[in-house]
């Protein structure tokens, strides 16, 4: 910078207050008109061609490829499903109980705002499957939320192993019970 | 005519004086409410159990007083002092001048009175009532004949660059706040956007980010560029590029706001026109940068000796940094990451305690002596707060960022098995909580500087022998025609000529809004027929204008993003049909707690209760206030009538019999509520807050057409075809 400033001092005064007119940075100007190419190219090929992904195109393609990854894993899971013991599930469960269902089902499962999990009453029945179906797919007009997106399936697993271990408890101070009697 | 006449001019100082003190008083609310704000996101207690100062309230409290009242303030006593005398003249009138001011403290004392009331539209930056949006630009219109009337009056052929910076804000903040505020009063203090959904949102974040831009960037640049070469008694780094980043800048700005939207339901041209001009804005933000700091050229020494020089200096500093950082979060991969999350606060705050805070203080440290004619009381408190307020926005603006990139990776992981990393929520707040305590410690620091400031100036005031008095000066007014023999530039002949100047400012910034706003004014009409959805119940609605006046927004988004982390934790991305009969939108901008779009059905009507009771009984490390007086406060449910027919004068299709008993509509449903509270061994009256607000968050996300539980809630209306009697059905 070794322009002599008077120069290039313009002949305005206001307040005091002068301008010097110096020549526009070289590095401001290639970062302006970058923006404005890049800006350019980036429209054309996202809004004008529509060469560019949409959002939902996008979408799509992630969440299949999501779909993929959960399908190969459980496969790979149910390949090597020996390795945690019965116990280990029930374990597993439980955390994931403590975690996700106790605020609804009680710590003990005795039910506050979801029902008594302890008794012998059930309102969608008591087969392995039907709780599992439960768990995975929620009941919407009951207010229980379904937890596939969010549970792996050896969770699911593991958090049904528990809930059935936690039948036949019949905690004291337990929900009343709720749905049909199995016996 | 001789060459030069010389001219008497007396400049209206106290009126500058005025906004100072205002500017100084209101700094302290504002920070004050933001330090109270920050605690109780460390600490949830901190909210009370009060509801005048629940976060919900409390924050759009702080965001209005900063910007409203301590930087606009502080905007007004600079463009009072500078316009006068880049001008040679008073304003137009001392009357209009007093209006103006006393008309702008009432309206933020009405703002503060009625925010922390509930009274609010929930549109940020825009949360204040009808009557005083009015009032709001009334004043307004007053600050621009006073300052237009300056303009016809000047003795000054040509305008400085400040002077088209003022131009440019008095212009364009008429124009967001008429457009965003066009709303449909239903009551004294309540109305209803006119528009909805997508339209509401994309209006929203035009405003708002140019309420950024033109509110809080264009009047501080006018004023860097009286002040900075004031201080360092320097000429301007460069005329030709004070032209080039003025003209980019108002132009490009307009258009930029839907980045506060990507990957959001607004139509995908209308996010990349918002991405693409941000990154072009880069450029001519660091034009003003340039122009600020080159300026200093040959009198950098001045920053180790003179603290109104480090104050100015440092403040363009923190312009630039924020003008860097907000293209780069404006880049769509980028937003996915910091949007909802504590950095884009970190990136507001660099620019408000920075930018604006600094240039703030730094000004009035120079206009004090002047208008007092006194040195400042000491010199080394003024250094002082220097040093406390710069380590405050650093420790804030760090523990924001780290704070927002935490936020952001959590919410974003998903594993190689895909499925999320963190699947629960409260996991992502539980691990930023420390450095909620690590913000309020920064504000703290910058509070200190502030009250460091308060008594050094009111020392220096006390210690002044005269009051302030109007200054008479003398002034040269130059002859029609320049001295020099030279031809004018082009735009130098426009600097002479204020009316097309204004024009063509005007102009710029339409062009954006029009090409961006137009096309979506009327989307709605292209939803399909079968992605149509229900409008609200009338207890719905109900519900709607509690979570709208309680400020939910301020913590909760109803916007799921199209992105696989989104989906995966809160479901299906939200569609622009979803919102489409939402006066006004609440996508919201923030998520402190989870996305809400699809919360209606996930959980029974008695979590709901208990939650809104008592967080910490369903969610134990949850830091949301308590909301109990939801099940003592009643809703009016007659007003419902009135509602109703506002919304359907404004679109949404409800029927005569829907709106004339509204009120009965809304008891059925709430009889239901109450019934299945019951059930479950909870007593309840059915006109409690609390019922119609478990009403709205159940029907969220439910409304679609194919829903049969929103049908059903919709044949309670009376008069409907169908039996209103669907008991026997239930259970």
């Amino acid at each position: 910078m070794t322009n002599d400033e008077n120069d290039k001092l313009l002949d305005h005064e206001y307040d005091g207050i002068q301008e010097l007119d110096n020549n526009l940075p070289l590095w401001w100007l290639w970062t302006f008109f970058g923006a404005i190419i890049f800006g350019f190219i980036y429209w054309i090929h996202f809004s004008l061609t529509g060469d560019g992904p949409s959002l939902d195109e996008e979408l799509t393609r992630d969440m299949a490829k999501i779909e993929q990854q959960r399908k190969q894993s459980s496969q790979a899971a149910s390949g090597g499903a020996s390795s945690i013991s019965p116990d280990q599930l029930v374990a597993m469960g439980e955390k994931i109980y403590k975690a996700n269902c106790a605020s609804c089902h009680k710590e003990d499962g005795g039910g506050s705002i979801g029902p008594n999990l302890t008794d012998a009453y059930w309102i969608h029945g008591a087969d392995v499957g039907a709780i599992k179906q439960v768990v995975m797919e929620g009941v919407l007009d009951k207010g229980m939320p379904p937890w596939k997106a969010i549970l792996r399936p050896q969770e699911v697993e593991s958090v049904v192993s528990y809930v059935i271990s936690l039948n036949g408890d019949n905690v004291k101070d337990g929900k009343a019970p709720q749905g049909e009697k199995v016996e | 005519m001789s060459d030069n006449q010389t001219v008497q001019v007396r400049y209206d100082n106290k009126i500058v004086v005025y906004f100072m003190m205002a500017t100084l008083i209101w700094a302290g609310a504002a920070f004050l409410f933001g330090l109270l704000a920050a605690i109780q996101l460390a600490w949830w207690p901190a909210n009370m159990n009060l509801e005048w100062f629940t976060f919900g309230r409390l924050r759009p409290l702080h965001t209005n007083a900063a910007i409203f009242a301590f930087a606009g303030n502080a905007v007004f006593a600079g463009v009072y002092h500078s316009t006068q005398r880049l001008l040679k003249t008073r304003m137009l009138s001392d009357k209009l001048s007093w209006i103006h001011f006393w008309g702008w403290q009432s309206i933020i004392v009405a703002a503060a009175v009625t925010l922390p009331l509930g009274f609010s539209q929930s549109k940020e930056y825009a949360e204040l009532e009808w009557p005083i949006d009015i009032a709001i630009a009334v004043v307004w219109i007053i600050f621009g004949i006073n300052f237009f009337g300056a303009l016809y009056r000047r003795r000054e052929k040509h305008i400085y660059v400040a002077i088209w910076f003022y131009i440019a804000t008095i212009l364009t903040v008429a124009l967001l706040h008429v457009v965003n505020s066009l709303e449909v009063p239903v009551s004294f203090l309540q109305s209803y956007p006119v528009f909805a959904g997508v339209q509401d949102a994309l209006v929203q974040w035009w405003y708002g980010h140019n309420a950024v831009a033109f509110f809080l960037t264009t009047p501080f640049l006018g004023l860097m560029y009286y002040y900075i070469p004031k201080a360092v008694n320097k000429p301007i780094y460069s005329y030709r590029l004070s032209i080039i980043h003025f003209w980019s800048l108002v132009f490009i700005y307009i258009w930029a706001g839907p980045h506060h939207l990507l990957y959001t339901a607004l139509p995908d041209w209308a996010q990349t026109l918002g991405m693409v001009f941000s990154l072009m804005l880069w450029a001519p933000s660091w034009g003003g940068m340039i122009n600020g700091l080159l300026t200093l050229r040959g009198s950098w020494h001045l920053l180790r000796t003179d603290p109104i020089v480090k104050f100015l200096v440092t403040a363009v500093t923190f312009y630039g940094m924020a003008t860097f950082e907000g293209p780069l979060l404006s880049i769509k991969s980028v937003s996915l990451l910091a949007h909802y999350s504590d950095w884009v606060i970190g990136h507001v705050h660099a620019g408000a305690l920075g930018w604006n805070g600094f240039l703030s203080f730094g000004m009035m440290y120079y206009l004090i002596p002047k208008m007092w004619g006194r040195e400042m009381h000491s010199k080394s408190m003024m250094n002082y707060h220097f040093w406390l307020g710069l380590s405050g926005i650093l420790i804030y603006y760090i523990s924001m960022l780290a704070s927002g990139i935490t936020q952001g990776l959590m919410w974003k992981a998903v594993d190689g098995t895909g499925y999320l990393v963190y699947p629960d929520f409260v996991e992502t707040v539980v691990k930023v909580v420390p450095l909620y305590w690590v913000r309020a410690f920064g504000g703290l620091l910058y509070i200190a500087g502030y009250v460091v400031a308060v008594v050094n100036i009111v020392k220096t005031i006390c210690g002044a022998e005269k009051l302030v008095n109007d200054e008479v000066v003398t002034v040269a007014v130059k002859a029609e025609k320049p001295a020099a023999d030279h031809e004018e530039g082009a735009h130098r002949k426009l600097e002479g000529m204020v009316g097309t100047f204004s024009v063509l400012t005007f102009i710029a910034v339409l062009i954006g809004s029009v090409i961006e706003i137009w096309p979506t004014l009327s989307i709605h009409k292209y939803v399909p027929q079968s992605q149509a959805i229900h409008p609200y119940t009338a207890l719905e609605q109900a519900g709607r204008d509690i979570y709208v006046s309680e400020g939910c927004y301020t913590c909760h988004s109803q916007m799921i993003r199209k992105h696989p982390s989104d989906v995966l934790r809160f479901g299906d991305a939200s569609t622009i049909s979803e919102s489409m009969y939402d006066h006004p939108f609440q996508w919201g901008s923030k998520r402190t707690g989870p996305d809400l779009a699809r919360i209606g059905k996930k959980y029974p009507n008695l979590w709901h209760f208990r939650h809104m009771d008592d967080p910490r009984s369903m969610v134990e490390k949850s830091i949301m206030p308590r909301y109990s007086w939801l099940l003592e406060k009643k809703v009016d449910y007659y007003s419902l009538r009135k509602k109703l027919s506002v919304l359907r004068m404004l679109g949404v299709p409800y029927t005569d019999n829907q709106v004339a008993e509204a009120d009965r509509w809304a008891e059925a449903q709430a009889d239901q509520i109450v019934a299945d509270l019951k059930n479950e061994g909870v007593e309840i009256k059915r006109d409690r807050q609390i019922i119609a607000l478990i009403a709205y968050l159940q029907s969220l996300g439910q409304k679609n057409l194919t829903n049969s539980e929103a049908l059903s809630n919709i044949e309670l209306a009376p008069g409907a075809n169908s039996s209103t009697d669907k008991e026997g059905g239930e259970e």
